[in-house]
This record gives C-alpha cells, sequence and structure tokens, in this order.
C-alpha cells in the first residue's frame, strides 16, 4: 500500500474559498484530511473536467459524492499515482466517454442513410405527394420561366392546337387522371423538360429535329413518366433537404467538397429516374397505340450526333439528354418494345402544323 | 512530496456577517501550446471520419485543455462543457430556425417570383437580429460552464434583449458615417460585462467609448489612406498594362481585324497581362494585411482600455499594451491554421490565450470566501444559435470569460 500522502486544497463550491487538507492513497479511495470533517472520495467515483496524464504536475478533482466540491493537488507524483488507481482519469478513458455520443450519433446517421439506398426509400417523393396541386402549379411556373430565360413560347395557332390535340391524347393514356400543360419555346437546344405541377416544357429545336410525330410523342410521353412520377417536385425537395442536411454535418460550415458530394447524389438520383420515365414512356405509347420504334429512332439518331445539339441546361432539369447523354441501352429498350404496328401520333396536317408552332 | 504547515486554514462554510478578507490575485498561464498539436490531429481524423459530427466534441476538448492552462492563484479553471450539449443546441436551432428561414425564402421566391427578392430584405434583418442573440448566448453557456474552486461563471439578463441593442446600434452606424463604432464598441461591451457573474458577485465596467476615439479616427483615417494608395497602385497597373491591350483589341476592331492570340504580335502582351494578373492578386492581398494590421491597431487599443475599466470586489483588471505582438500572434496563428488545413488551429488558439493570461494584470483583491456559488440553473444545451450562424467565438474566447 502506499503511503504517501500529499498537500492539496479543498473547495466546498458553496464559495471560492479553500482549506489546506492532506491526502491519502487509501484502500478504496482518497482519504482527505484537514477539511471541516474528513472526506474519503472513492477512486471510481472521481472525475476531472481536463484528463490526468502520467507526467501532470497537477491534479484537479471532482466526485459525484460531493457534487460541486474541487480538490487541487500540486504536487508531480500524484498524477502518476492516482491514474494507477482511476483509470478513467486517463486521455484516453476520457475521449472515449465524451465522444461516445458523437460518433453514436454518426453512426446512427450512416445506418439511417445507407437504410435510404439499399432499400430504395425515397422521402422526398412521399413528401412531394403531399403537396398541394396548387403549390406544385406555382412552383412549376417559376422553374418554367426561369428554364425558358428569355425565349419566347411559340404561339402559331395551328401549331398550338396541333400540340394540344397530341397532348390530351397522351395525358388520357397516362390512365393517371392528370392534365398535362405543354409549351414550346423558341429555342435552338434540342431538349425538354417537365416541371413540378404537370408542365412541360419543349424547345423549338427538338420539334425541328424530330422527323415524324411519333417521336415528338415518344419525348412528350417521357416527360409524363416524370411528371407521373413526382420526379420535378421530388428534385426539388431532395436538393432543399440535402443542402440542408450537409449544412447540418458540417455544422454550419460548407465546403466545396460537400457542395460535390450533394451533386453526385442528385445525379444518381436522376439515372433512376431516367429509367422510371422509360418505362412509363412505352406504357403511354402502347395505350395511345403509338408505335415506341420512331422514338427509339430518335435516340440512336442524337447518339450519333457530336454534342452541341444534346447540351444539358442544368443538372437534375429532367430534360430527356439532360446529365446523361442517350444511351445505346434506352434506344434498344425502346425498339425492343415495338411489337405492334401503331397508328400515326398526329395527322399529317397537324404534324406539318406542329412543325411550324415556331414559325 | 512534501509537507508544510500551512497556519491559513479557514472554515468552508462562511458565516454571515464577517470582515472582508480579500486576496490578491494572479493570473497565469501553465499548459502547453504546441503541445496541443496531437490533440488537433486526433480532431481532425475523428471530424473526417464522421463528416464533421465530431466538430462539437473537438471543440469542446480543445477549450478544455486551453482553459485547464489558465491559473488564478495557482489553481486551474475547469470547463465543463460537453460537446452533446453543444450538438443538441445546433440541432434545436437547426430545426427551429434554420429550417423555417430556409424554408421561408424559398417559399417567397417561389410564390412572389421577383418580389421574393424582397422578402430576402426581412429575413437577413431577423438574421442579424438573431446573431446578437447567439453571441449573449453563447457567452452566456460558456461563463455557466466555467469552474474555478467549483464556483461558476454565470450571465444575467437577457438575450433577446442583447440581440435588441446590437441590431439597432448597428442600424445607426452607417448614418454616422461609422463614426459610432467605438461608441457601440463600448455600449455592448458593457452589457456583456456587466451581466457577467463570477458565482453570485457581478463584474464592474466603468468604460466609457471617449478614450477610444483618438486611436480610432487614426485607424479611420489610415484605412482610407490604405485604399487610395493600394486603388491607386492599381490603376496605374491597369493604365500600363492593360489598357495597351484594350486598345490594340479596339484597333484590330475598327480594322475589321480577327486578333490570332497565337501570333508573335500578340505574344507580347502574355507576359504583361501574367504580371498584372500577378500584382492584382499581390495588391488584393497586401490591402486585406494591411487592413487587418491597422485595424489590429484598434482593436488592441480597445481591448488594453476595456481591460482596465473590469473590476471585480476590490480588484481591477489590466491588459499590459503589446504594440505588435497580438497582432503577430493573431495573424501567425491564422497562418498556421490554414496552412496546416485547421489540424493545428488548437496550438493558435492556445498561442494567443497565452499571450493574453501572461499579460494580463490584476490590482487590488478579491475576497473569495464571500463569493457564493451561482443559484442559476444550467440550461442542458448550448450555444445552438452561436454554431448556426457562424458567430465568431474562438480567437479572443480568453477574454470573453
Amino acid at each position: 500500500m502506499d503511503t504517501a500522502t500529499y498537500i492539496g486544497r479543498l473547495s466546498d463550491g458553496r464559495t471560492a474559498a479553500t482549506s489546506a487538507v492532506t491526502v491519502a492513497l487509501g484502500a478504496t479511495g482518497l482519504d482527505i484530511a484537514g477539511a471541516a470533517e474528513p472526506q474519503s472520495w472513492n477512486y471510481t467515483k472521481l472525475e476531472a473536467a481536463a484528463p490526468l496524464r502520467w507526467h501532470d504536475n497537477e491534479a484537479l478533482l471532482r466526485t459525484g459524492q460531493y457534487p460541486g466540491a474541487t480538490l487541487f493537488i500540486a504536487d508531480p507524483g500524484f498524477a502518476a499515482a492516482i491514474l494507477k488507481r482511476s483509470p478513467q482519469l486517463s486521455p484516453g478513458a476520457h475521449r472515449w466517454r465524451f465522444a461516445m455520443p458523437g460518433l453514436a450519433i454518426t453512426a446512427l446517421l450512416a445506418l439511417g442513410i445507407g437504410a435510404i439506398y439499399l432499400f430504395g426509400f425515397n422521402p422526398a417523393q412521399q413528401l412531394a405527394g403531399l403537396l398541394p396541386h396548387r403549390v406544385r402549379a406555382a412552383i412549376g411556373e417559376q422553374a418554367a420561366a426561369s428554364l425558358a430565360g428569355g425565349h419566347q413560347t411559340c404561339t402559331a395557332p395551328e401549331g398550338v392546337k396541333a400540340l394540344n390535340t397530341l397532348v390530351a391524347e397522351l395525358s388520357a393514356a397516362t390512365l393517371s387522371g392528370k392534365a398535362f400543360e405543354v409549351r414550346v419555346v423558341r429555342w435552338d437546344l434540342v431538349n425538354a423538360f417537365a416541371v413540378p405541377g404537370e408542365q412541360i416544357v419543349v424547345s423549338g429545336g427538338l420539334i425541328n429535329e424530330a422527323q415524324s410525330a411519333d417521336e415528338v410523342a415518344g419525348v412528350l410521353a417521357h416527360e409524363m413518366g416524370h411528371g407521373i412520377e413526382l420526379h420535378p417536385e421530388a428534385g426539388i425537395i431532395r436538393s432543399l433537404g440535402l443542402s440542408a442536411l450537409i449544412e447540418l454535418l458540417a455544422s454550419g460550415q460548407s465546403s466545396t467538397l460537400t457542395n460535390a458530394g450533394s451533386l453526385l447524389l442528385q445525379l444518381r438520383y436522376s439515372r433512376e429516374a431516367e429509367h422510371q420515365a422509360d418505362v412509363h414512356a412505352l406504357e403511354i405509347l402502347k395505350t395511345a397505340n403509338i408505335s415506341p420504334k420512331p422514338f427509339s429512332g430518335f435516340f440512336s439518331r442524337l447518339l450519333k450526333r457530336e454534342g452541341g445539339a444534346t447540351k444539358s441546361v442544368a443538372p437534375g432539369d429532367l430534360g430527356i439528354f439532360s446529365t446523361h447523354p442517350p444511351t445505346p441501352e434506352r434506344a434498344a429498350m425502346a425498339a425492343a418494345a415495338a411489337t405492334y404496328p401503331g397508328r400515326p401520333a398526329l395527322s399529317e396536317a397537324d404534324w406539318q402544323a406542329l412543325k411550324h408552332i415556331c414559325g | 512530496m512534501a509537507f508544510t504547515n500551512d497556519l491559513r486554514s479557514r472554515s468552508p462554510i462562511p458565516s454571515p456577517p464577517r470582515p472582508s478578507q480579500g486576496e490578491p490575485v494572479a493570473i497565469t498561464w501553465s499548459g502547453a501550446t504546441w503541445g496541443l498539436a496531437g490533440l488537433g490531429l486526433v480532431n481532425f481524423l475523428l471530424t473526417v471520419i464522421t463528416v464533421g459530427v465530431y466538430h462539437f466534441w473537438a471543440k469542446t476538448e480543445v477549450r478544455r485543455r486551453i482553459m485547464s492552462s489558465v491559473r488564478i492563484n495557482g489553481e486551474p479553471l475547469e470547463y465543463t462543457g460537453t460537446g452533446t450539449e453543444l450538438f443538441l443546441g445546433f440541432l434545436i436551432v437547426f430545426v427551429l430556425i434554420l429550417l423555417p428561414i430556409l424554408i421561408a425564402l424559398y417559399t417567397a421566391q417561389i410564390f412572389l417570383g421577383v418580389w421574393g427578392a424582397l422578402a430576402v430584405l426581412p429575413i437577413n434583418l431577423l438574421i442579424f437580429y438573431l446573431y446578437g442573440v447567439a453571441l449573449f448566448r453563447a457567452r452566456r453557456y460558456r461563463r455557466s460552464r466555467l469552474r474555478w474552486r467549483g464556483v461558476r461563471g454565470a450571465m444575467v439578463g437577457s438575450s433577446w434583449a442583447y440581440g435588441w441593442h446590437a441590431l439597432w446600434s448597428s442600424i445607426l452606424l452607417p448614418f454616422t458615417l461609422m463614426f459610432l463604432w467605438p461608441w457601440r464598441d463600448n455600449f455592448l461591451h458593457a452589457k456583456l460585462m456587466r451581466a457577467g457573474r463570477f458565482g453570485d458577485k457581478p463584474f464592474g465596467f466603468a468604460g466609457g467609448s471617449g478614450p477610444l476615439y483618438p486611436r480610432y479616427t487614426l485607424v479611420f483615417l489610415l484605412t482610407f489612406l490604405a485604399l487610395a494608395l493600394i486603388g491607386g497602385l492599381g490603376g496605374v497597373i491597369v493604365f500600363r498594362t492593360v489598357k495597351p491591350l484594350f486598345d490594340a483589341m479596339q484597333q484590330a476592331k475598327a480594322q475589321g481585324v480577327t486578333i490570332d492570340w497565337n501570333s508573335p504580335e500578340m505574344a507580347i502582351f502574355k507576359p504583361l497581362i501574367w504580371t498584372a494578373t500577378a500584382m492584382g492578386v499581390g495588391l488584393y492581398a497586401a490591402l486585406l494585411l494591411a487592413v487587418m494590421l491597422i485595424w489590429s491597431f484598434y482593436r488592441t487599443r480597445v481591448m488594453t482600455y476595456f481591460a482596465t475599466q473590469t473590476t471585480l470586489d476590490q480588484a481591477t483588471f489590466g491588459l499590459r499594451p503589446s504594440g505588435w505582438g497580438l497582432f503577430w500572434v493573431t495573424f501567425s496563428g491564422l497562418l498556421l491554421s490554414i496552412f496546416t488545413l485547421t489540424i493545428l488551429s488548437p496550438v493558435a488558439e492556445a498561442r494567443v490565450a497565452r499571450y493574453l493570461v501572461r499579460r494580463m494584470t490584476v490590482t487590488g483583491t478579491v475576497d473569495f470566501a464571500g463569493i457564493v456559488q451561482s443559484a442559476q440553473t444550467l440550461s442542458k444545451t448550448g450555444e445552438g444559435l452561436a454554431e448556426a450562424f457562424d458567430v465568431d467565438t474562438s480567437s479572443s474566447f480568453i477574454l470573453s470569460i
């Protein structure tokens, strides 16, 4: 048994006064004498605000037995002696005890995010479903306006009539009870975008590039697929939610690293979304009795092109060729679905009218 | 292992009334600065692994180490905060304040379109207000978690009221061409200081802003001088390098000639453009450095003056003037932190703390036995607002006691 005794200062925590005490290393705890009454501080109940290291010249201890009391011992040998008896005071034990909640929280978060990935939970989509149509339509208006930038909507009356005929047909074929609104804007690029609230924006360039109404029908059906699945709404909620989550994790300090990560996550969702939209497109075309072969041909034609016309506008904009160009797989899938002859999506006259919708 | 006969034994339970027995106070530093490098590395690694969640625990451990290096009459301060408290505080603020603000901003943009931009103004005002509230609450949290001989610090008063004072006084600033600044510094510091307690004893603060004005005026003029000088230099550079290029381009356009940037004629412009860019970046850095230098001149005056106006019981504090010392230790600490990707930022903090503690003086006495433990209840969560709004809580942290 260690018979060393040490000089210390004891405060009871009720005032800032101290009294000099002698501290002995007893069998089960520190025996403190010299204060109003002798105290015994159990080794296992000792605490310290800052961890104790072997080479420390002083020690400042507390105990749960006497809340508020502090014992200060300015003696080089004491730290080493007490660490043998109270290992919970060491830096390692300290850090583990205090960091445990933090590490546990991270593990929980990782598990939660992992579950979302693995089981394909889609919280953003669930939330999107809760939004009333009025809200979604308002968001869609803003999104369409900002997407179209300064580009004017094409308003040739014959063309608009033909477009609306096609859109009504396809909307009915979605069997979803939703009525879609489509507008064509005077824009060179070859693309189409689904925005929230069952609205679609098609570029004049795409109408020019298309060689038949069936091709345009395929594109529209694809965008309607996005609309049915609420991809545009979910996309917005997701980007809002991701940036909020990252802000939370980085505790208010965002960096390019976390922004890049958020972007990547959104891209990943986009690929799933595109596949779902493709599947819907083929179903819609089948219900409307329009052949998907021209649609597949459209993909193949654009595959052969170099950059330029398939330029994307912004990531996650759910344009047909947004964050990823048309792949041979998508063309093949559409071709494989061409198991029926189908009928023309529009009459020749209507198709010509649509072709000239932008004058 | 020494045995001394200490005759100054005193009963720990005071019995009123009793004559005041003041003791002199000595504040010293006894701890590592560069020794915190190891802690910095561990913190960095754990923070990266946990994608930032560990940040709250890392911050807490650094505070514990630094505060326990500060000695009052040989006995160390204790910081008893925990990372969990900081985390919970942040979480609460995130859900109750940040998220609603984000949603409000977004909804404004969606439904009001262009007019949505106008909604940004009141929201920014709200955020600015919350900034002041956050400062007060962060100080209150930290003071309540600091103990010496078991007695806690505290802060009385309302954080909401303080936030309001911080807001209206800052709105007045541009209307006084920024000359209200020292008055505002003094006004807000007085509020924070007088709200502070050690146990049940309040801190006193007698300061006025008059003594700050000479130094402030000087600094104000120097800033203008720096801006003018560096702006002038910048202008000369632009004139010398970019203008000939611009003229050449105009000439070519007038003659209908397209410029071939790879031709030998254009080759003379390339080194000019490089030099101009380099000098531009250099000037900008020089401007930043100059402004930091000039303003630290003012801030050291503020710190030393405020310290001499602070009292506790019968003691008055002081801070020995430092010249460039304080600026250097802060600036070098900043560089240290940046170049090691914040691995060595605990070291930087500790260096500043040590510098300030070593220059702190206390004249007069404090009757420690007469200071009774603070009766304030401890809040369970800390600094959420300060974390969320990135309120600067570290560099002169040691003086925010």
